[in-house]
């Protein structure tokens, strides 16, 4: 479903954030993106969807090479895959039903399609009373759960999510990652970036580390630990 | 475009004007504002311009035909002129017609009752479509046969079209600069109505948006500015004209000022420029903040 080869990227002004990266994901895996922050999760996770264009290296995600796509392309990339965003990136001024729906409104959905479509992902995340609220007057949790559902509502078979939980206190958090957890029981894959090793330690799924300086001891520990053996630990 | 996708472009127009009011105000406020100078410019040019054809229809030249010259001669000569370019009307003046014309004009201050015979010559009075081809056309009559003298007060013809030359194209200069400003200014309201909301594009794009579906309610939303902002300047502009024409027509009732239906063109064009300043705005604005 996702692999990485040798995938390497640096920033224009020459700062290497990713060297060299080799990992593979299969269909219906929940994964993590572990490491600290500024190690390049997200760098990794903005080119699976085309945010960042690796410097080298190759990106396969459902059969396409990511990195070779022309410019044009690249949203209907992004109609096959959900994202979830630490800060939400939900459209302001709107409702929780827009905003989902949005999702839909981009490959020109019939209304009566998004009506229902949205009405199943707000009821997966629990968030089908507050459909006509504007995102703005939702907590922090309902936000991310809105985000949630506007990244499944197109029935894509991969979810990735960047620092899901950054913004969250830590009970609204484990609710977050149970929701992943749901979803990816119902079939569909999910990649979550993430330096809370708590999630990883309470969930224990597969983890692909990637570390920067000493801090690879604290993941290494905790891999070992937790039993992990099939996780990767990737050098930057 | 399909029909569901134009709808909701539509509704996310609505939704938008209601949700950015206060840029819906500043860009609405500044299209009016500049629209309306812009208006009142291109009034004054236009009115202008129709007092300079005014005062050009006005000049003729006169070609006096030899003595010898028949009535047959002379009408010939008439169809023939009048079938070249710049020339707009030809009249055939006879001596008698002439003799006529000098008794009116003088009005009975010049006793003209002692002439026995006629001693003014018969002469072809030509109007030509501007002033700056006066002098070509009346060389060219000169060099005919039958044409004794060519009169077309060359001096006074000069100044007028140096006059009204420079008068134009500094007009038009201020007009021209009136129009770059307008632009300007309504391009960049527009730009930072689209700035604060780079997030929003910066989102749609995430899930999914193609350049064109982004671009699309902007572009509508900046048309909306620019033709409501257009409208209004007219709503103020129109009554204001027509109080000033008022005041004019009784102070210089010859002035020849553009009325009613004769302004229904320059009103359309500002519609035209609202609208479209607003749309091109729109689509620079949103393409700066769009990545693929």
């Amino acid at each position: 479903m996702i692999e990485f080869r040798s995938v390497g990227f640096s920033y224009p002004n020459g700062v290497r954030a990713l060297s060299a990266i080799n990992a593979t994901i299969q269909k219906g895996e929940f994964v993590f993106i572990a490491g600290p922050t500024g190690s390049g999760k997200s760098t990794a996770l903005k080119m699976i969807y085309r945010e960042l264009k690796p410097t080298f290296g190759e990106i396969w995600v459902n059969g396409l090479n990511v990195g070779t796509i022309p410019p044009k392309r690249i949203p209907y990339l992004r109609r096959t895959l959900g994202v979830v965003f630490e800060d939400f990136k939900l459209l302001h001024g709107r409702t929780v039903f827009q905003n989902v729906a949005y999702a839909l409104e981009v490959v020109g959905t019939d209304r009566h399609e998004i009506e229902r479509q949205v009405g199943r992902a707000l009821q997966l995340v629990a968030l089908g009373h507050k459909a006509d609220q504007n995102v703005e007057h939702l907590s922090g949790g309902e936000q991310q759960r809105t985000s949630i559902a506007r990244a499944i509502v197109n029935g894509s078979n991969l979810l990735i999510a960047d620092e899901p939980t950054g913004h969250l206190d830590a009970e609204t958090g484990w609710e977050i990652m149970q929701i992943f957890e749901q979803i990816n029981k119902e079939g569909a894959t999910v990649v979550v970036a993430t330096h809370n090793i708590d999630w990883i330690e309470r969930l224990q799924k597969r983890v692909i580390f990637i570390y920067e300086g000493e801090t690879i001891e604290k993941y290494i520990k905790g891999a070992n630990r937790l039993g992990l053996s099939n996780s990767s630990v990737l050098s930057p | 475009m399909a029909s569901r996708t134009l709808q909701f472009f539509l509704l996310e127009l609505s939704n938008s004007l209601k949700r950015n009011i206060l840029m819906l105000v500043a860009s609405v406020t500044t299209v009016t504002i500049l629209v309306f100078l812009l208006g009142l410019f291109l009034l004054f040019f236009m009115n202008f311009q129709r007092i300079r054809s005014a005062i050009a229809s006005e000049l003729e030249i006169h070609a006096y035909l030899k003595q010898q010259t028949t009535d047959d001669q002379a009408l010939t000569l008439k169809h023939h002129l009048a079938s070249l370019t710049h020339i707009r009307s030809v009249r055939y003046v006879t001596r008698d017609e002439a003799l006529s014309e000098l008794r009116k004009d003088t009005k009975g201050e010049i006793d003209l009752s002692g002439i026995i015979n006629n001693p003014l010559p018969a002469y072809l009075s030509i109007q030509v479509d501007n002033p700056e081809s006066i002098p070509a056309v009346a060389s060219a009559i000169q060099s005919m046969k039958e044409v004794e003298q060519v009169n077309y007060f060359q001096k006074i013809i000069d100044q007028f079209v140096s006059l009204f030359k420079t008068a134009e194209r500094l007009f038009l200069g201020l007009v021209i600069l009136m129009l770059l400003c307008t632009l300007m200014i309504i391009h960049n309201t527009i730009r930072l109505c689209v700035f604060s909301r780079k997030k929003e594009i910066e989102i749609m794009q995430l899930v999914g948006a193609t350049s064109s579906f982004v671009r699309w309610p902007f572009i509508l939303e900046g048309a909306f500015y620019g033709l409501l902002g257009a409208t209004l300047a007219l709503i103020f502009l129109a009554p204001c004209y027509h109080a000033l024409v008022s005041e004019m027509s009784i102070i210089f009732p010859i002035l020849p000022l553009a009325k009613g239906h004769e302004l229904f063109p320059l009103m359309l064009w500002l519609l035209v420029i609202g609208t479209s300043v607003g749309c091109s705005g729109s689509y620079l604005s949103v393409n700066r903040y769009l990545h693929c």
